[in-house]
């Protein structure tokens, strides 16, 4: 049992590897993409929404063999980590663009109005007014968006990451007990969970707190 | 000092008599097939307090917005001292910015950042737009919360102020920024009668230090009493103004007469 669980541990750097990886990606490129989404103009507004439903709609598995083996096979050469941080971390941005559309449209226009009075710069009114709003108001969906990607990251194995999934599908095969090598594999994933389930609600809290000071 | 006793300003400028410091003129705002604001004309004097009431809808806050350009108007010019903004010419972004830089504030709903300490909230735009340092503004700041009674609020968050706390704040930030002229928007609509009374005496007190303000209110006893001048609107139009002692108790248009008896009533 030892051993089937030293194995499956060491898949664990290329799990948390690929999952925050893609999560950095997306959280960068929601904003470029909720930006676009959010644009005056229509044709960029209507790209936008194009993008991230075409994002969203088509299965993980899908996505990451059309970057893989699709752009990858012919056009680029790209490594399986890469390949998965690519696609999964494209998603993650389309998710995310949703989530700070939600949270942009959660911030009172008055928070607008008071900076415009107040003859703040455009730069001044995002960084001192809206970003640090819209963080507190995305951290609590982010958070469990991040563990379901953690989990969504088992994806990666089949380009060939030696994440946890794929180290669990090895030893299953070299020693046939699959109830218990999955198991073990499901203990590994839960135990992962929870620390960003922890540290979400811990920072939710305190922010909370600190407002209410 | 206890804002409660402050004193009543004792002599009201003449309007005529000095030259006019805002000059709105021809004002007309449109939003879609919505005419808020019809051919509106206005003048008022440095120092001076001027109220702006009437029935909801009749487009006061409109007024109020386009003065400082939150609403720009349709048509129509605005002049502050050598400050001359048409409509009908594309805004000039330095323009907006001097325009700005001369007239704070206040809104009804009292748009304090939640997330900065009230200390904060009344330094950020001392160190973003006047260029002082942090402890200059900060201890700026103190000076301004001392001024409204909060003093001792300056570490906390708005979320833990009353309302009548929160719209003093706000009033000490609009009026960091050194202000020529104060606009206030339904300041205490949102704050039940004592909380409201508390804002009123800080608004009685920048009044009586000779304060140009535009008040948008719904309190008549505050228009008549602290303001020199009352300003009637209904529908987007100014129906009556003049001295608040004659419109609020002899008004001259139907109008007026009908809904200030209606207030009273009340």
């Amino acid at each position: 049992m030892n051993d089937i669980l030293s194995m499956l541990l060491t898949g664990v750097p290329w799990t948390l590897g690929v999952t925050l990886c893609a999560f950095a990606t997306g959280v960068v490129l929601g904003f470029a993409l909720c930006a676009l989404r959010m644009a005056r103009s229509r044709g960029l507004a209507a790209l936008g929404a194009a993008i991230v439903l075409t994002l969203r709609s088509i299965p993980p598995i899908v996505w990451l063999f059309f970057i893989f083996f699709g752009i990858g096979g012919g056009y680029l050469s790209l490594s399986p980590f890469v390949a998965a941080v690519l696609g999964l971390g494209l998603i993650t941005a389309a998710q995310m663009a949703e989530v700070y559309r939600g949270a942009f449209a959660a911030i009172p226009e008055g928070q607008y109005e008071a900076a415009h009075v107040l003859n703040l710069s455009p730069p001044q009114r995002f960084f001192d007014v809206v970003l640090p709003q819209l963080t507190r108001i995305s951290i609590p969906t982010a958070a469990t968006y991040a563990i379901g990607l953690l989990k969504d990251s088992a994806v990666a194995s089949t380009l060939g990451v030696a994440d946890i999934s794929f180290q669990a599908y090895q030893v299953s095969q070299q020693t046939f007990q699959g109830l218990g090598v999955y198991s073990a594999a499901a203990l590994v994933y839960l135990v992962l969970s929870v620390p960003v389930a922890l540290a979400s609600r811990w920072v939710s809290a305190s922010l909370q707190r600190r407002i209410s000071q | 000092m206890n804002p409660m006793s402050v004193p009543l300003r004792q002599v009201p400028p003449m309007p005529a008599a000095k030259p006019a410091f805002l000059r709105l003129e021809s004002i007309h705002k449109q939003f879609g097939p919505y005419e808020v604001l019809h051919d509106v004309n206005f003048e008022m004097c440095k120092g001076e307090v001027v109220a702006i009431i009437g029935p909801s809808g009749s487009g006061k806050s409109t007024l109020l917005r386009c003065i400082n350009q939150l609403e720009p108007p349709t048509r129509g010019r605005i002049r502050l001292d050598e400050l001359d903004i048409d409509a009908a010419t594309p805004l000039a972004r330095a323009d907006l910015l001097k325009l700005r830089r001369r007239i704070g504030m206040v809104f009804q709903s009292f748009n304090l950042f939640p997330h900065m300490t009230v200390l904060r909230n009344v330094s950020l735009a001392q160190v973003r737009t006047l260029g002082r340092s942090q402890r200059e503004a900060d201890a700026r700041s103190l000076q301004l919360l001392e001024r409204v009674g909060l003093a001792d609020k300056a570490g906390h968050y708005p979320a833990r102020c009353s309302g009548g706390q929160q719209q003093r704040i706000a009033i000490a930030r609009a009026l960091a920024l050194e202000p020529e002229l104060m606009l206030f928007d339904e300041p205490t609509s949102a704050l039940d009668p004592e909380l409201g009374l508390e804002v009123l005496a800080v608004m009685k007190e920048l009044a009586a230090e000779g304060m140009s303000m535009i008040v948008v209110t719904h309190e008549m006893h505050f228009a008549e009493t602290v303001s020199d001048r009352v300003v009637v609107m209904a529908d987007g139009r100014i129906l009556e103004q003049g001295p608040s002692a004659r419109v609020m108790r002899q008004p001259q248009h139907e109008r007026v007469v009908k809904f200030l008896q209606a207030v009273r009533d009340r």
